[in-house]
């Protein structure tokens, strides 16, 4: 093969893998015939740190889990076949994990070097943004996005072009735009990488969207904790004021626009839009009781339209392509595509873009490979602390919104976590409301005071304390707060707890009327044993076990000592003679 | 428009809340975060109403009413939701409604109340309290166990509070005086109430009743009343004559003692219930229980309490110079103490060890001083008579075995025995009831009167009520128990007597109770860590060779000061404000409980630094009244939230002391707090819970003479709040009005004028705070003795447009001038939000000023349209004359401009009418001086006259020009 040119993956995760490093070695090895060039999320994180390869008939081969090591063999135009993950990603339809996706929001992730503002115009860039500023009526723009059926790809999946109305039509000649970049759920990482990937895709976005209800001020709320991300954004806005895409009279029209990047410090509640509001305003980052809604009355006091990153990457597509192109994806009342990021047990973890309807087992088994180690399916988690546990015999139920609220999970903004047979359902459910729990702003009593005490019984149940009574308390509590509670953090901190105890109860009731846990991950349920005749005495747990419970000399049957041991479980993973019981 | 509440069509308009609309129409929603002054919150959910047709739960606070809307405000699923949010907000509430040592005592006397107004040296004050329960005082302040004492939180920093010997010094007053305490008896109800027994189960129901105007009978079988404290109590404990007084005082109301009425025998229970409405049956146990000795009937053995109650008759029985006492409880004890003041030689024998006694650990230590000889593992089996008088006894040996269901070690018998001789052995095991007249026909009643297998009545514990009109209590329902439980089970049976007689349920809904811990043993000593040791007061004993072993009264009374010195050790736990707490209120009426929902709770050091406002926050339950009060309306934005979820707690930021915070004292946050989170501290003075009373009036302390609310100690003032009620200063006052008052420690020459003889060279001083009718008293004194006559404090002021109230609340534009008291801003700023404009003109970094629309550093960048309506704010005595001149020739150039001048001084613009001249400084030899000393008055020597806070008298006229007459 002849390389034409080398694309590197520097997204954060590809950074953490050490694509810097590769990059730099490419730098020094590479002939100068073959180009070097940075981009960003491939999307597949399991592989990282990944290279592009295009050869000289422009196809290209995506090699992973690259090493130093192999830098050598593309300066000799020799890629390690080993490394080869899949050939012309963009454009194979027999590729099994590609044919499924459709890329709107990412169409540009891993293709363009997102500090390249050239490389983004080149792909149709600022055309959409364009083309609604010279040629179109805010109201046609508005109308375009209700045509298109694009829903709130934060999680609500509120019409986007029925709360752009809502935001134009409120009455006031000063009027802003928010772009929520505050991601916030454990697992999920859709928008860091859309920011670090695309960054301009969501100004144009978030541009059409202020021209559209007359905002000429915007703010992308991003959490602090996306530095690269912060970076790539605070660039794209300059180089698109430089070039006019941005700043005063775009296009030539007397549509003018101010973003800034405004960071966040941390809290998750943040990402509810009046606590949001309140942060950039300086306050305490709280939720605050809703009519007003923002559109009436948002950020200081004016009608405010904010959407999630992913809305806003979508909207120059539909202007480019149309309302119908996008509305010709999906299923029911939803439409389009939606970004999922996949994490947990699974082989081929990442970013994917598939079309509304998708059925779960589908993005699980097709698109991500199946279970780590081939182990057997227990869950997948859909929509972060605030939703819900889905068992293998709901897998095939299609991904849009009504369908997923259906089966007592949520859509979410993306996140799925998925969890094979050594997940404990209880220990799950107390994770995220640990999570919930801790990020509850303090303001309302239900979610402060009662989800810390629903919390307390799932440890109760996990230390092999609670008594069957505590279930009935537990789902008392949970349908309190869900039914009294401001914001959404409250009312969906109870889902995990609910979804895990609709699908698994029979986990909860092992705990309790048993004292055991299934899954052995409960330390207080689970005991260690050495079986003496199988040991052979090679003082491996010995070694390892970090409280030194394990007594015995070498070739001699060992011993743990209950007292001591804290049920770690790191004999029983070392032992290669299966000679540690648990039970 | 209308809404269907509680399916009921009822009419309201746009823009209302659910809260509101409800409330109009008579229907109660609790809520406690809600702030009438301020946007709706929404953070309790206290005030959940469901809407028909919608999932979940709304905040009637923060919903605003649609027409053709449908709200449940009272079906069960919103109470249980109510309910809920109460348990929740009460499971993370560390704090006691009541103080430990009243919930300890079994007859709940307001022991706080009564400690701080023994602290406050208001002793018959204290008497009032303590009567309020228990109307025995000085007897129970003798012979009480003090089970209030054993729960003392104080015993975590030192020793409790000696509390049974303070109610004791209280009580004694009433001792060689004629003063006395008694209630007012209420009007005759023309009904009767028999009482069967006069100890202090009886004689208390008898008490309260007689109070409450029943005409009451007590029989009592003794020549005398007093129950077991005459003849079971030894003089030295509690004299008779001590009794005899108590007694009387008790009767004061109208209670008739019929003595010699033997149940049975004189009285039958058949005919009581029939003559009378109602009767109460206080009979007692005082039969001994027997010797379980073989041979123990012969003569020389005798039972504890027959030999008390003879030696309490004047009968003593000729015991000899050795005896025994057989037990180790309270009466073994007064047997031995007895019997040794007869001459004898005393030996107490107990079948266990000393831990294992029930006597109360200073009496043994007493009996042992005075003499009396313990011995232990011992016990009596048989007597051993010559001529049929006791001669010799065999006493077994024992030895302690494993503990029995008491918790005490069981004793087992060795076997092993020996020997003694003895004159006489007194038994004090037990006592029980004499129910020798229960079966007799002519005490049966209709329905059954049950006995436990004790032989004690088996009455309702919450009512007493035992049968038909019958009700029983005190040791006849107890068994063998203390005064205090006989007081009690008297105080409760009077009040379901009365409830029974006016045919209202006599039971009553439970109050709601927050409670650190149930013990004091599960408490951590390490929250009382910062508190100074002080050592707890000890009561003077008369020595060995002072008792003389006689009849004199052991243990000396506390001297009152000292008595005062001890009370201020009390920590005062209980909450100041739990009669007025909504919190309490709310979990009373939903019936909420502090455990349903128990789990981790948060403890929070509390804040004492600041000098005036003491704030608990672990009574805070994050409603955020006061942070947003403090924000929103006062300006300095001292509180917030800290921390997320569980561990979200309000203070100032970064976990400030409130002391070192820009807080301007103003109050506002405890006027809105709903809890006892924030509270107002009283300098100098030791407050209560309950021994106070409300004087609505108006506040001296300046021109505006704002409608206050002052709680107070007969007279002494304690708080001050703005008074509830729609005034124009709502619930504002500022720091002068609600605290500084406390700060004038003011020593006066004199009470009166009248009083006052002085030199003719002196010069009166007369203040803008008097009142007119004390001005003309000044004017004429100094005339009659041709005084000079001069103001040092009067100010000029060149205004002629002086603004009403009126004008304040229609103005379009205010104009604050200059520095201006809290109460001034936060008025101004409620009028902004009614949609006036606001504009500060001050030089200070204020942080009220971030509040106003514009924030001007001086009046000439002022630019107001001539026709809107503008009232120009300042204070008299901060502004220049320059300056209220420059004020003054811009109000010329506007078309309706007024200004509000506030003076510091209650009555300036009264006095400005009398003819008295302004001095700028002031210097002579005599000056008389009402109230403070101005700063610019100097002389060498000052007769004061006393101006005192809230207590001015006469006619004033307010910055308003309004006359007020106080």
């Amino acid at each position: 093969m002849t390389i034409k040119e080398i694309k590197v993956g520097m997204a954060s995760c590809g950074l953490a893998a050490g694509a810097e490093s590769i990059y730099t070695a490419l730098q020094d090895a590479l002939p100068k015939e073959i180009k070097l060039s940075k981009t960003a999320c491939i999307g597949f994180c399991y592989a990282e740190p990944m290279v592009e390869v295009i050869d000289e008939e422009g196809k290209s081969h995506h090699y992973g889990y690259l090493q130093l090591r192999d830098v050598s063999a593309f300066a000799k135009n020799e890629p390690p076949e080993k490394k080869l993950l899949l050939s012309q990603v963009h454009d194979a339809p027999g590729n099994k994990k590609l044919a499924r996706q459709v890329k709107i929001a990412t169409r540009n992730s891993g293709l363009i070097d997102p500090d390249k503002i050239d490389e983004y115009v080149a792909r149709d860039g600022y055309e959409a943004l364009k083309k609604v500023c010279t040629q179109m009526e805010a109201q046609a723009v508005i109308d375009e996005i209700k045509k298109s059926g694009l829903r709130g790809r934060g999680g609500a999946g509120f019409s986007t072009g029925l709360k752009w109305q809502f935001a134009k039509d409120a009455p006031g000649d000063k009027k802003y735009i928010i772009c929520n970049a505050d991601e916030g759920d454990p697992g999920a990482f859709m928008d860091r990488n859309l920011l670090e990937s695309d960054p301009h895709s969501i100004l144009e976005g978030m541009a059409i969207c202020a021209f559209a209800i007359g905002a000429d001020e915007a703010y992308i709320y991003c959490r602090a904790e996306y530095p690269l991300a912060v970076r790539r954004l605070n660039k794209a806005i300059s180089d698109a004021m430089e070039k006019g895409y941005l700043g005063e009279n775009i296009f030539g029209s007397d549509f003018s626009l101010h973003i800034r990047v405004k960071l966040g410090a941390g809290a998750f509640v943040c990402g509810e839009e009046t606590a949001l509001i309140a942060s950039i305003e300086g306050l305490r980052g709280m939720p605050r009781l809703r009519p007003p809604f923002p559109a009436q009355s948002g950020l200081w006091g004016k009608p405010t339209n904010n959407n999630n990153v992913e809305t806003y990457a979508n909207i120059a597509w539909i202007i480019n392509h149309g309302a119908e192109a996008y509305a010709s994806y999906g299923i029911g009342k939803s439409r389009g595509t939606k970004v999922f990021a996949l994490a947990g047990k699974i082989k081929e973890s990442g970013l994917i873009e598939v079309p509304m309807g998708t059925t779960l087992r589908e993005i699980i088994f097709d698109i991500a490979g199946g279970i780590k180690d081939d182990r057997p399916f227990k869950a997948v988690q859909l929509g972060g602390p605030s939703g819900g546990c889905v068992p293998e015999e709901l897998l095939d139920t299609p991904v849009d919104y009504e369908s997923i609220t259906k089966i007592g999970a949520i859509m979410g903004s993306g996140g799925m976590v998925v969890m094979d047979d050594t997940t404990c359902m209880v220990n799950i459910a107390s994770f995220f409301l640990n999570f919930t729990q801790n990020e509850s702003c303090g303001k309302c009593t239900f979610c402060r005071i009662g989800s810390k005490r629903m919390l307390e019984i799932l440890l109760k149940i996990q230390a092999g304390k609670a008594v069957l009574d505590d279930i009935e308390k537990l789902e008392e509590l949970a349908e309190q707060i869900i039914a009294s509670s401001l914001c959404g953090l409250g009312k969906s901190a109870p889902n995990p707890v609910l979804s895990t105890l609709c699908y698994f109860k029979d986990e909860y009731l092992a705990h309790i009327e048993e004292k055991k846990c299934p899954a052995f991950v409960c330390r207080d349920l689970v005991d260690y044993k050495i079986d003496e005749e199988a040991c052979t005495g090679c003082t491996l747990c010995a070694l390892k076990c970090p409280v030194k419970a394990i007594e015995g000399s070498l070739k001699k049957p060992h011993r743990i000592d209950q007292d001591l041991c804290i049920s770690c479980g790191v004999c029983y993973e070392v032992c290669r003679f299966n000679a540690v019981n648990r039970k | 428009m209308h809404i269907l509440l509680n399916h009921k069509k009822v009419s309201c308009h746009e823009g209302q809340t659910i809260l509101e609309v409800a409330r109009e129409n008579g229907i109660s929603i609790p809520t406690l975060c809600h702030e009438s002054e301020l946007n709706a919150y929404g953070s309790c959910w206290v005030c959940s109403v469901k809407l028909e047709g919608t999932p979940g739960f709304v905040t009637s606070c923060g919903t605003k009413v649609s027409d053709g809307m449908s709200v449940i405000t009272d079906s069960p699923e919103v109470k249980k939701a109510r309910k809920t949010a109460l348990e929740l907000l009460l499971s993370d509430h560390y704090a006691d409604c009541e103080a430990p040592c009243k919930i300890a005592c079994p007859d709940h006397v307001d022991i706080q109340t009564y400690v701080s107004l023994i602290a406050n040296g208001k002793f018959k004050e204290a008497v009032e309290v303590i009567k309020n329960n228990l109307p025995l005082p000085m007897s129970v302040g003798r012979v009480c166990p003090a089970f209030c004492e054993m729960e003392c939180r104080r015993t975590l920093v030192d020793e409790p509070i000696a509390i049974r010997q303070l109610k004791r010094c209280a009580g004694d007053l009433e001792i060689d005086t004629d003063w006395y305490f008694v209630h007012n008896k209420k009007e005759d109800k023309g009904k009767k109430v028999a009482i069967v027994g006069a100890g202090p189960a009886g004689l208390t129901a008898g008490y309260y009743l007689s109070t409450e105007g029943y005409q009451v009978d007590i029989f009592e079988s003794s020549p005398q009343a007093g129950g077991w404290l005459r003849y079971g109590i030894p003089e030295y404990r509690l004299p008779k004559a001590v009794l005899d007084r108590e007694i009387e005082i008790m009767c004061k109301n109208g209670m008739n003692i019929h003595y010699k009425k033997k149940m049975g025998k004189d009285i039958f229970l058949a005919e009581l219930s029939k003559d009378y409405d109602a009767v109460f049956m206080a009979i007692g146990a005082q039969l001994p229980s027997p010797m379980r000795a073989k041979n123990a009937d012969i003569e020389g053995c005798l039972l504890g309490v027959d030999y008390l109650r003879a030696v309490a008759m004047d009968e003593a029985p000729n015991i000899g110079k050795k005896v025994a006492i057989v037990g180790a409880g309270d009466v073994a004890i007064d047997c031995a103490r007895t019997a040794l003041r007869s001459g004898a030689d005393v030996s107490l024998l107990y079948r266990r060890t000393r831990t294992e006694m029930p006597a109360e650990k200073y009496e043994v230590d007493a009996a042992e001083e005075e003499g009396v000889k313990l011995q232990f593992l011992v016990n009596p089996v048989e007597m051993i008579d010559m001529d049929g008088k006791l001669d010799k006894v065999i006493i077994e040996k024992m030895k302690l075995g494993g503990p029995d269901e008491s918790g005490r070690r069981r004793p087992e018998a060795t076997g092993k025995t020996y020997e003694e001789h003895y004159d006489s052995i007194i038994a004090a095991i037990s006592q029980k009831v004499d129910i020798s007249w229960h079966e007799d026909e002519k005490n049966k009643v209709k329905h059954e009167l049950k006995l436990s297998k004790w032989n004690t009545a088996e009455s309702d514990e919450e009512t007493m009520h035992w049968s038909d009109n019958v009700f029983a209590g005190g040791d006849f329902r107890l068994g063998p128990a203390t005064a205090i439980e006989a007081v009690a089970d008297g105080k409760i049976a009077a009040i379901s007597i009365d409830r029974f007689l006016r045919g209202e349920i006599m039971a009553s809904t439970p109050q709601f109770n927050s409670r650190k811990s149930d013990k004091i043993k599960d408490m951590d000593p390490e929250e009382f860590a910062e508190i100074p040791r002080k050592d707890r007061l000890k009561a003077r004993k008369l020595s060995i060779k002072e008792r003389e072993l006689n009849d004199k009264e052991v243990e000396i009374v506390f001297e009152q000061d000292k008595a005062s010195e001890e009370a201020n050790r009390c920590l005062e736990c209980g909450c100041m404000v739990n009669t007025s707490c909504l919190l309490r209120d709310y979990s009373t009426e939903y019936g909420a409980s502090q455990d349903h929902f128990s789990g981790e709770l948060t403890k929070h050091p509390i804040d004492d630094t600041h000098p005036f406002i003491l704030r608990d926050a672990n009574k805070c339950i994050n409603c955020g009244r006061c942070i947003r009060i403090c924000a929103e309306v006062q300006g300095p934005a001292v509180l917030g939230y800290i921390y997320r979820g569980f561990a979200s707690v309000v203070g100032p930021e970064f976990g400030e002391k409130l002391e070192d915070t820009v807080c301007t004292t103003c109050g506002k946050c405890i006027e809105v707090c709903p809890t006892g989170a924030l509270l107002p501290k009283t300098k100098n003075y030791k407050n209560n819970p309950s021994y106070f009373s409300y004087r609505d009036t108006r506040c001296t302390q300046c021109g505006a003479a704002c409608y206050i609310t002052l709680q107070e100690e007969g007279d002494t003032v304690l708080r001050v709040d703005a008074k509830e009620g729609n005034t124009f200063n709502g619930l504002d006052l500022c720091y002068k009005g609600r605290f500084d008052w406390q700060n004038l420690d003011l020593q006066y020459a004199a009470e009166s004028l009248n009083e006052l003889d002085v030199p003719a060279d002196t010069v009166m001083n007369i203040s803008p705070a008097m009142s007119n009718d004390t001005i003309q008293s000044a004017i004429d004194y100094a005339k009659a003795r041709g005084l000079k006559t001069v103001s040092c404090e009067l100010r000029d002021d060149p205004c002629q447009a002086y603004a009403n109230l009126a004008d304040l609340k229609n103005a379009e534009v205010l104009v604050l001038v200059g520095e201006l008291n809290q109460m001034i801003k936060a008025k101004a700023k409620s009028l902004q939000l009614k949609g006036a404009k606001l504009i500060v003109v001050n030089d200070t970094d204020n942080r009220f000023n971030r509040l106003a629309d514009a924030d001007l550093c001086e009046l000439s960048a002022l630019e107001i349209e001539e026709d809107v309506k503008t009232v120009f704010i300042y204070n008299r005595e901060d502004l220049s004359l320059d300056q209220k001149n420059d004020i003054k020739k811009l109000m010329s150039t506007l078309d309706h401009s007024t200004a509000w001048v506030n003076s510091n001084y209650l009555n300036t613009r009264g006095m400005e009418a009398f003819d008295i001249e302004s001095v700028d400084e002031l210097n002579t030899k005599h000056a008389i001086v009402f109230g403070k000393t101005p700063d610019n008055l100097s002389a060498d020597k000052i007769y004061r006259l006393p101006l005192r806070p809230f207590r001015v008298e006469g006619s004033v006229v307010n910055d308003f020009g309004e006359e007020i007459i106080l």
